[in-house]
């Protein structure tokens, strides 16, 4: 008799799933969604890129100019250049490592496209 | 009737990974079974090694989808015995968490998908439905709902908040309930028992013949449950019983793994109350010449084993052995002189995990040894205890 | 031809066209909600139209089975015989045919199911097709000996003629027997063992898509139709049309209790289950004679 009386009770009670691409979700506070960053914060280390599993990172280089004891030097630096989000596994090991912390994580999780080319990310 | 071949074949909506099971029918009794695997190989070890060792902890988390917390855990037991460091309480309490909860959800899922091999649609649907409960507590905790990467070595990533703690009490009460209905509605049923009951019988002899690991074996009497034998993380403080029954059929093995979860949850509860105020440690970059453990987890499906070789800070071999791969064998035994409505129950009821549990073996100029411990340490081993 | 035989022939084909949507859209509440008992939302109750366009708008497969002329008539030749079961059942049609008659298209329709998997070029087929002449053998003999018993005991000659109203008090086993002789010709659990989707894939329809699968799942909904009215007329024999509808609804709700709430039996399982409703059946004929009231 017990399943009979389940299945007359949720005959007349709302349904538990929702329409999904009409109706808007939330995630979480901790939730790893898209990776983004920030090109100006970044010392250019290289951190990021010897620790990701998936190799997915990939470095430029710039020229930076510092000043020491009143001569201009000149150095260069490899920053964040762009990230390809279909290779990102989420680990979240460039943003713990990250020592300025330019690198963290989004709430976005709808990242589906038809264009392999519109996944790298530049921003 | 005459005697034709049925391929449970790669694509089939029983088995919900690629494998292949031949069947020599007679008329609708199966004469003997044949068991083709291969389809769902990843290289997973290959891919391990020569990663730095925060690298491959996040790679052997997704080796599988539904058990992905056992393999994380493993890995990092095994880099945690060679740096013989011993992690504060409270992280052995998060740890330990994640990892019952992770048990719930994927006897939840097993459930589900055994009642929809024998056509019970509604107690699939119901029990999907309350699996969401235990998925929204993931995404809360963790921060994902299928893959939690909340394990570093020597510490965790996140701490527990007070509001997550009663958040997780309140849906632990929830589950409580709908499980004490759902084993009273199992209880009742007269068509589960007549499909379950007397189908896939392993006595208790056979099940130690084949190896047999996890709830499958529990069911035919054999207790070697790794949370008893050899307790890791926080299990030596908490107070739980193993739960063993002696028939050894598929009506056994669904009774077990519901009074499973039925223990995680009273587990979930002790560990909230007795949760140490701690700080838990920063994560650090770890830094190791050379080493080598093993180290064994209970997974869902059974006794999982990681054998671990550190060279020069990078991986060097790890050898996986996930429970699927003890349990696999005896599927052409129990399928002998069954009808062909019995092949989705019996299988089913073993709990397979085909993705985790594909392997390559090589057969180098086909020798073959039995040796001993010592013996191969001695002879393979370049690191001498 | 007079006037009368023009509108008789009118009447017949528009209640024949109207029979089409009431079963696709009788299918689409069914399934809306088996969906809400499941706690879900569910296909919208049209689904059953999007569905059968969508197949009538493929190109044909590249399955081998296409080589054999069997395998392209059979679908309609099974559609044309379910399809044909209506005019026996419509009241506005004054069908004066024997009773043996409607049995027979009964058994001639499942009959062209069975040979729908043995034509197919699969195994899986095969198999859905021995699994359900094992079963004929009980479930075909009962439904004879219920419509025999009615017949018999209503004392004429065709259906159409049947007057005697509330024939479930009075042929009780009888009207049981034909209950569960519904259920496994609707294939509703627990007596589906031929629509087996984890065991033996598609069954019987494995091979079949484009315009044949259109043609199957239009003759499964207008069967599910078919045998609700035949148990109405059987069992109950409503005069006004408020009764009818509440009959209707109330047969309707009993059959989705019953997909709702169980599990699927075994074929030796479900042979045993019909043996024992044959002999019931047996025993119901036989009592018309002794102990009638």
């Amino acid at each position: 008799m017990g399943i009979k009386k389940e299945v007359l009770k949720n005959l007349l009670k709302r349904p538990s799933t929702s329409k999904y691409p009409g109706k808007e979700i939330d995630p979480e506070d901790r939730f790893r969604g898209k990776i983004t960053f920030d090109k100006k914060e970044c010392i250019g280390c290289g951190l990021c890129r010897a620790f990701c599993p998936a190799e997915c990172i990939t470095l430029t280089w710039r020229k930076k100019k510092f000043v020491v004891r009143g001569v201009e030097h000149q150095k260069i630096i490899h920053p964040i250049h762009k990230i390809d989000i279909g290779k990102c596994i989420r680990c979240g090991l460039c943003v713990d490592v990250c020592p300025v912390d330019c690198i963290w994580f989004t709430s976005k999780f709808e990242l589906a496209d038809k264009d392999k080319k519109k996944l790298i990310s530049k921003m | 009737m005459h005697d034709f071949s049925l391929p449970i074949g790669p694509v089939n909506p029983s088995i919900k990974e690629p494998a292949c099971i031949q069947l020599n029918l007679d008329g609708n009794m199966i004469k003997n079974a044949k068991l083709n695997l291969g389809y769902a190989h990843k290289g997973v070890e290959h891919l391990l090694e020569g990663k730095k060792i925060e690298q491959a902890l996040y790679i052997a988390q997704r080796i599988c989808g539904i058990c992905s917390f056992c393999h994380s855990n493993g890995f990092n037991q095994s880099i945690e015995k060679i740096l013989d460091y011993d992690a504060p309480k409270r992280v052995k309490y998060i740890r330990t968490l994640v990892t019952e909860l992770e048990r719930i959800q994927s006897h939840m899922l097993w459930m589900g998908f055994m009642f929809h091999e024998f056509g019970f649609e509604t107690m699939f649907q119901y029990l999907l439905r309350d699996r969401e409960h235990v998925l929204q507590l993931f995404e809360r905790v963790t921060g994902g709902r299928v893959h939690h990467a909340i394990n570093k070595p020597k510490t965790v990533r996140y701490d527990l908040k007070k509001q997550d703690i009663t958040f997780i009490l309140e849906k632990m009460d929830l589950l409580e309930k709908q499980f004490k209905k759902y084993f009273g509605i199992i209880k009742k049923d007269g068509v589960t028992k007549e499909r379950l009951v007397d189908v896939g019988l392993i006595s208790k002899k056979r099940a130690k013949r084949f190896c047999l690991v996890g709830p499958t074996a529990r069911a035919s009497g054999i207790n070697n449950d790794i949370r008893d034998k050899h307790p890791y993380d926080a299990y030596p403080y908490l107070d739980f019983e193993v739960i063993m029954r002696k028939k050894g059929d598929a009506y056994t093995r669904l009774i077990v793994r519901l009074l499973e979860v039925l223990e995680s949850i009273k587990i979930i509860r002790q560990l909230m109350k007795g949760l140490p105020e701690q700080k838990i440690p920063e994560a650090k970059l770890i830094f190791i010449e050379k080493g080598m453990s093993t180290s064994q987890v209970e997974a869902p499906r059974g006794e999982n084993f990681y054998f671990t070789t550190i060279k020069n800070n990078k991986v060097d071999r790890a050898k996986i052995r996930t429970p699927t791969f003890a349990v696999i064998n005896i599927l052409p035994t129990l399928l002998e002189n069954r009808p062909v409505g019995d092949v989705p129950v019996i299988l089913h009821s073993l709990d397979p995990c085909f993705s985790c549990m594909e392997r390559v073996i090589i057969v180098k100029d086909k020798k073959r040894e039995v040796i001993d411990e010592h013996t191969f340490l001695h002879k393979y081993c370049d690191h001498h205890h | 031809m007079n006037i009368h035989f023009y509108t008789n022939i009118v009447t017949i084909i528009i209640s024949m066209l109207m029979m089409l949507p009431v079963a696709l859209l009788l299918d689409g509440i069914f399934r809306k909600l088996l969906a809400k008992a499941h706690n879900r939302v569910g296909p919208s109750i049209f689904q059953p139209f999007y569905d059968l366009f969508k197949l009538f708008e493929k190109k044909r497969s590249d399955s081998a089975g296409y080589k054999s002329l069997f395998f392209r008539v059979v679908p309609v030749l099974y559609f044309l015989s379910t399809y044909s079961l209506f005019l026996f059942i419509l009241g506005v049609i004054q069908f004066q045919f024997d009773f043996i008659l409607l049995i027979y298209m009964i058994v001639l329709s499942s009959a062209l199911y069975i040979l729908l998997g043995l034509v197919s070029n699969s195994p899986f087929g095969v198999f859905g097709s021995m699994r359900d002449m094992l079963l004929m053998i009980c479930y075909e003999v009962a439904l004879t000996v219920c419509i025999f018993s009615f017949i018999v005991y209503s004392d004429v000659l065709s259906l159409s003629q049947v007057n005697q109203s509330w024939l479930l008090f009075k042929l009780p086993l009888v009207s049981i027997c034909m209950v569960v002789i519904t259920l496994v010709e609707t294939r509703i659990t627990p007596f589906d063992t031929t629509d087996a989707e984890p065991e033996i894939m598609g069954s019987v329809e494995t091979e079949f898509s484009g315009r044949s699968l259109g043609l199957l799942e239009l003759s499964r909904q207008l069967r599910f139709l078919f045998f609700i009215l035949l148990l109405i007329r059987f069992l109950f024999n409503p005069v006004s049309a408020v009764s009818f509808i509440i009959l209707f609804i109330l047969m309707f709700f009993i059959l989705l209790l019953s997909e709702a709430t169980s599990a699927r039996f075994r074929t030796d399982q479900t042979f045993n289950w019909l043996i024992i409703v044959l002999m019931l059946s047996v025993m119901g004929f036989i009592r018309i004679h002794f102990l009638v009231w």
